[in-house]
């Protein structure tokens, strides 16, 4: 198969993702609730009203006319309006977004500076020391709940040695005497752009703890799949042949081994940037990150449902987007993905 | 089955010494994972003598104790009490019981669904497969704490709902694996020959196919039983699993928190360590079947 048509049909079958999706939260926010309307007008609103704004929102109408109303206007960037801020849902994404990516992002970056490394070194001494030591570390590191290691961090950061902020992105006497101007949204970017540097410094201290839990599950797993794959490589007979020419150990491992055990770990990179994501949203509770998560649960308390599908939404595009962009990358690094494809 | 017949098949595994190089004598060796195996089984007796080990079975089940708030750990209260007299302790024994029942169930509806799918997906190929495999498809490109979370809310919340809306994203996995291996058994002789005698489908699938794909299916739930009981405790966290008052490892973590200002930790800290345990036990146990089970990973 060639590339350009590999290309078209894992194009095809991420729209087709999309669609599936659009379908399930459209149904899940118009058509299961008993009357959507009569939630956001509230109990006591007149029969009245209730018919007035159902004409509004155009929930008068045949269902499919309902769904088509409903993509069009996410074509356009409206995704309704918020049964609980009654403001548009946009509006309020345009914030929380970006708080929930520097997050995820932050985490990544450590996931892959500290996880790759460290799956090579396993690897490099397999069965050795450092090898059972990073093993039980990784394994102790998909295994403990975000939550409660947030909890834990708190506990000891916070209430014990008091050296770093509860939570929230912004301590709050910078957010009412010098708070950072959005530019981008991430406070990383915007506090150095408008030259806020006592601000920017408070907000770096309010991300260590949320991004360091997020970077747990990332870390750990991506230096599991760099060590198996590494090992798998390392077993070949190039490398064989590399040690017989006498290369040195550093030269094997990080330039002939890594490069091909690279691509095992860039899908697992890109599943766990989705996964974590979705991860975010126990850790934006718990640190009061002013983030998707915090949205999308109070939405569900409030039961909010056109703003829990709307973030089911957006959040399924970010994970289908990455997918597609490994199973690009990874097509081109790696012929065999696509003629395996055949 | 005579009684001797169910020793030599299941107990006759635990007790007797495995032939070397076998999977179970790879297990054997791989200490940690054993003990895991025992640290499992605790938990279950555990959960399951939860009445008989506490002296506050009452309080376990959930009723309040006002009389002794917010105590620290001490020897009548190893773990303490919470916020409405109970002890901490007893209520960590009874909430293993929703864990370990959610995450095995969990895994088992999402086993027994998927593997099925993937058995006709595989079996029939053709359009058939397409299809299954396409749904399957968008399934995995949801993510799947969100889709939990989704269906969770519509849904009223309790432990059933929420079993039912993790399984929902689970068995996409399995119908894979399956699928994979349903292929080229297919293709098997002895599949051939049930056929061309005239065997139907269904019973083909049932007799060949699925038996023969139990194994890595088995490692698999293994491997699925940690992440399990995370989700899990994810959305009872979030509120939307099981309801109070019945102990629940994820709810009380998530009463722990208001607790963190005043720095009384003991009530969010203990069942979530149980989480932890529990969560690591499952991963390494898994970990070792898959290690003792395949012949390319296990070091020699």
């Amino acid at each position: 198969m060639s590339i350009l048509n590999y290309l078209i049909r894992r194009i095809g079958l991420a729209l087709l993702v999309i669609l599936g999706v659009m379908i399930i939260t459209f149904f899940v926010s118009r058509v299961l609730p008993a009357d959507p309307v009569r939630l956001f007008v509230g109990v006591r609103a007149s029969e009245e009203t209730v018919e007035a704004k159902r004409a509004e929102f155009g929930l008068d109408q045949p269902v499919p006319v309902q769904f088509l109303n409903y993509a069009g206007g996410i074509l356009q960037g409206d995704f309704g309006i918020s049964f609980r801020t009654k403001r548009p849902i946009v509006d309020d994404l345009k914030i929380f977004v970006p708080a929930t990516l520097e997050l995820v992002i932050l985490s990544m970056v450590l996931a892959i500076v500290i996880g790759i490394p460290v799956g090579v070194i396993a690897a490099a001494n397999r069965g050795g020391w450092i090898d059972q030591i990073s093993r039980i570390v990784t394994i102790a590191g998909v295994s403990i709940p975000s939550f409660w290691l947030a909890l834990l961090l708190q506990l000891l950061f916070f209430s014990t040695l008091d050296w770093l902020p509860l939570g929230g992105r912004l301590s709050r006497e910078f957010i009412i005497s010098n708070p950072i101007e959005t530019v981008t949204g991430f406070y990383v970017i915007d506090g150095l752009v408008t030259g806020n540097f006592e601000a920017w410094r408070n907000a770096l201290w309010h991300l260590v703890l949320p991004t360091f839990v997020l970077a747990t599950y990332p870390i750990s797993l991506t230096a599991r799949m760099t060590r198996s794959s590494m090992l798998e490589v390392m077993s070949e007979t190039y490398i064989s042949a590399a040690q017989a020419a006498g290369l040195s150990r550093r030269e094997i491992l990080f330039k002939l081994a890594l490069k091909n055990a690279i691509v095992p770990t860039l899908t697992v990179l890109g599943l766990v940037f989705a996964f974590s994501i979705t991860g975010a949203i126990l850790v934006e509770i718990v640190f009061s990150w002013p983030g998707l998560g915090t949205y999308v649960t109070e939405s569900i308390l409030s039961a909010d449902f056109p703003v829990v599908m709307a973030v089911t939404l957006i959040v399924t595009v970010i994970y289908v987007a990455i997918n597609l962009f490994i199973d690009i990358l990874q097509a081109t690094l790696d012929p065999r993905v696509r003629l395996g494809s055949q | 089955m005579k009684p001797a017949t169910i020793f030599n098949r299941w107990l006759g595994f635990a007790f007797t010494r495995p032939e070397p190089g076998s999977a179970n004598w790879y297990f054997r060796r791989d200490k940690l994972a054993v003990v895991c195996l025992f640290a499992i089984l605790f938990m279950i007796f555990v959960a399951l003598a939860a009445p008989i080990l506490t002296p506050y079975p009452e309080q376990g089940l959930g009723d309040p104790n006002l009389g002794e708030k917010f105590l620290p750990p001490s020897v009548a209260h190893p773990f303490g009490t919470d916020d409405l007299g109970r002890d901490v302790l007893a209520r960590v024994m009874f909430g293993a019981r929703s864990s370990l029942i959610a995450s095995f169930a969990i895994v088992s509806v999402a086993m027994v669904f998927g593997s099925v799918l993937g058995a006709i997906a595989g079996y029939f190929g053709g359009w058939i497969d397409e299809l299954i495999m396409r749904i399957t498809d968008i399934f995995l490109a949801f993510p799947p704490l969100l889709l939990a979370i989704t269906i969770a809310t519509v849904l009223e919340p309790s432990l059933r709902n929420s079993i039912l809306a993790v399984a929902v994203t689970w068995w996409p996995w399995y119908t894979r694996i399956v699928r994979a291996q349903a292929v080229t058994i297919r293709e098997r002789n002895y599949v051939k020959a049930a056929r061309s005698i005239g065997v139907n489908d269904a019973t083909i699938i049932r007799r060949h196919i699925l038996p023969n794909v139990l194994g890595p299916v088995l490692v698999q739930a293994t491997l699925d039983l940690g992440s399990a009981l995370l989700t899990i405790a994810g959305l009872s966290f979030l509120g939307l699993g099981i309801q109070p008052p019945t102990a629940d490892w994820g709810v009380m973590v998530s009463d722990g928190r208001e607790y963190v200002q005043s720095g009384r930790w003991w009530i969010g800290l203990f069942p979530g360590l149980a989480i932890f345990i529990t969560t690591l036990s499952f991963n390494l146990l898994g970990d070792g079947v898959q290690t003792a089970t395949d012949p390319r990973i296990r070091s020699v």
